[in-house]
C-alpha cells in the first residue's frame, strides 16, 4: 500500500525528512503529527509521488486521493461537478458521487458552485472527492476549516472509510488523532 | 480511462472558460488591439503583405501568450494542481489535455481575429483560403503546444505572467517566422509548393513540441 524505506527529503542545506522509515498497514487511520515545519506535509507530497525522495524508497501501490492545505475546488463548477471531474478517472459512477456526499454530509450542496460554498463545505466536498479517488487517501489537515460539530462528523465519516479505504492523516486536531489506529509523531523531520 | 484523460481535463478547462470567461476576454481584446493597430499604422506601406502577415501572428502570439500562463498557472492558484496530478493517469494526458484547451482558446481569437483581420486590413481573401486555416491551426497548435509546457514551469515562479512571455519568445521563433512566410505566400496566392516548405515546418514543429514535451511533462512535475 505505502512503505518509506530509509527516507530523506532535503530542500538545499534544511532536511525536512531524516532517514523516515514505516509502512502503513491496509484498511488502517494512521494519523501524521507533528509541530509546524516537522515535515508532515513533505511526507505527503513524498507519498503521493508529488515530489521525490533525495535519499530512500517511497513505495506506492494504490491510487491516491489527495486533500492538500486548502479545499483545491474548481470555483466556477458545482461541488457535483467537481466530484464527478475527478471520480471520472477511477470509474465512479453519479451513484457513488451521491453516496459520499452524504457520506459526508454535503448533499444539500451538490448543485451549488463551489464559490458559493462556506469554507466548512468545501472542506467536505474535498473530502468527498479524496473518498471517491484513491485507495489510499492521503489529507494534510482534514478538519481545518470546520467547526466543532463539522470536524466531529467528519472525523466519524473518515474512520467510517477505513477497511476499503487506509487513510494517512497530517493533522493538529486531537480529537482525530485519539481516534486514529496508529499516530506517526515527526520531530525535526524525524520520527519519533 | 487513461484514453480518456486528456479529453476530461480540456472539457473541464472549457467548461470553467465558458461560465467564468476569465482567460478569452482579455486574450481576445489584446489580440483585436494588436491586429487593428498593425493593420491601420502600416496601411500604406508599399510591401503590405509582409507586414499584414507578421500583423496577424504578432496579434496570435501576443494574445495568445497571455492565455498559455493559465494552462498550469490557474491550476496552481486555485490549489488543484496538486489533485490533478495524484490522478491515475500518466501525467503526459494532462500535459496533452492542457494543449487541448490552450488551442482552443487560440483557436477561438483566431477565429475572430482572421475575419477581423481581412475588414480592416481591407485584404482580398485569398483563393485558397482554407490553406490559410490550415497554417492558423498548425500555428496555434505550435503556440499551446509550448506555452502549456512553459506555463507548468512559470507556475512555480511568483512573477509568471511576466516569464511565460520571456520564455516563450525564443522558442516560438521558427514557428512564428514559418507561419508569418507561409502567410504571405497564401495571402499572395502563390501555388503550394512555394509555401510547402513553412508547412513542413510547421508539422515539424508541433510533432517535436508535442512529443518531448509529453515525454518530459513527467520529469518536470518533479515525480
Amino acid at each position: 500500500m505505502l512503505a518509506f524505506e530509509g527516507v530523506t527529503r532535503r530542500f538545499r542545506a534544511r532536511k525536512a525528512l531524516d532517514d523516515v522509515s514505516f509502512r502503513l498497514a491496509p484498511g488502517s487511520f494512521t494519523a501524521l503529527t507533528g509541530a509546524n515545519g516537522a515535515g508532515k506535509t513533505t511526507l505527503l507530497r513524498l507519498a503521493a509521488a508529488l515530489d521525490s525522495p533525495t535519499a530512500g524508497r517511497v513505495a506506492l501501490g494504490a491510487s491516491v486521493g489527495w486533500l492538500g492545505p486548502e479545499p483545491g475546488l474548481y470555483d466556477d463548477l458545482t461541488a457535483r461537478e467537481n466530484l464527478a471531474f475527478v471520480a471520472g478517472f477511477f470509474g465512479r459512477s453519479e451513484d457513488d458521487i451521491t453516496a459520499a456526499a452524504a457520506h459526508f454530509g454535503i448533499e444539500a450542496a451538490l448543485d451549488a458552485r463551489a464559490r458559493a460554498l462556506s469554507r466548512g463545505e468545501k472542506q467536505r466536498v474535498a473530502l468527498a472527492r479524496a473518498s471517491l479517488a484513491g485507495d489510499l487517501m492521503l489529507l494534510d489537515e482534514p478538519t481545518t476549516g470546520l467547526d466543532a460539530e463539522g470536524a466531529e462528523l467528519a472525523a466519524r465519516a473518515l474512520l467510517a472509510l477505513r477497511g476499503p479505504r487506509t487513510i494517512l492523516a497530517a493533522t493538529h486536531d486531537p480529537a482525530l488523532v485519539a481516534k486514529a489506529d496508529r499516530v506517526l509523531r515527526l520531530e525535526g523531520g524525524r520520527l519519533a | 480511462m487513461s484514453a480518456l484523460a486528456w479529453w476530461r481535463v480540456a472539457a473541464k478547462d472549457a467548461r470553467l472558460e465558458l461560465r467564468a470567461r476569465e482567460a478569452l476576454q482579455p486574450i481576445l481584446l489584446t489580440g483585436i488591439l494588436v491586429v487593428v493597430v498593425g493593420l491601420l499604422a502600416f496601411h500604406d506601406v508599399e510591401e503590405r503583405l509582409p507586414v499584414a502577415a507578421a500583423t496577424l501572428w504578432i496579434g496570435l502570439a501576443f494574445a495568445g501568450s497571455l492565455g498559455l500562463a493559465r494552462a498550469f498557472g490557474a491550476e496552481k492558484d486555485r490549489g488543484t494542481i496538486d489533485t490533478l496530478l495524484t490522478l491515475p493517469v500518466a501525467r503526459g494526458h494532462l500535459y496533452v489535455g492542457k494543449v487541448a484547451s490552450s488551442f482552443l482558446t487560440i483557436l477561438v481569437v483566431a477565429l475572430v481575429l482572421v475575419p477581423l483581420y481581412f475588414a480592416v486590413g481591407g485584404l482580398a481573401l485569398p483563393a485558397s483560403w482554407p490553406a490559410l486555416l490550415l497554417l492558423v491551426a498548425l500555428g496555434a497548435l505550435g503556440l499551446a503546444a509550448t506555452g502549456a509546457m512553459l506555463s507548468l514551469l512559470a507556475a512555480q515562479a511568483r512573477s509568471r505572467d511576466a516569464l511565460l512571455p520571456v520564455l516563450l519568445a525564443p522558442l516560438v521563433v521558427p514557428l512564428l517566422l514559418a507561419a508569418i512566410h507561409g502567410t504571405m505566400d497564401v495571402l499572395a496566392d502563390l501555388p503550394f509548393a512555394e509555401w510547402r516548405p513553412e508547412l513542413l515546418i510547421l508539422v515539424g514543429y508541433d510533432i517535436s513540441f508535442l512529443a518531448a514535451s509529453t515525454l518530459l511533462f513527467e520529469a518536470a512535475t518533479g515525480a
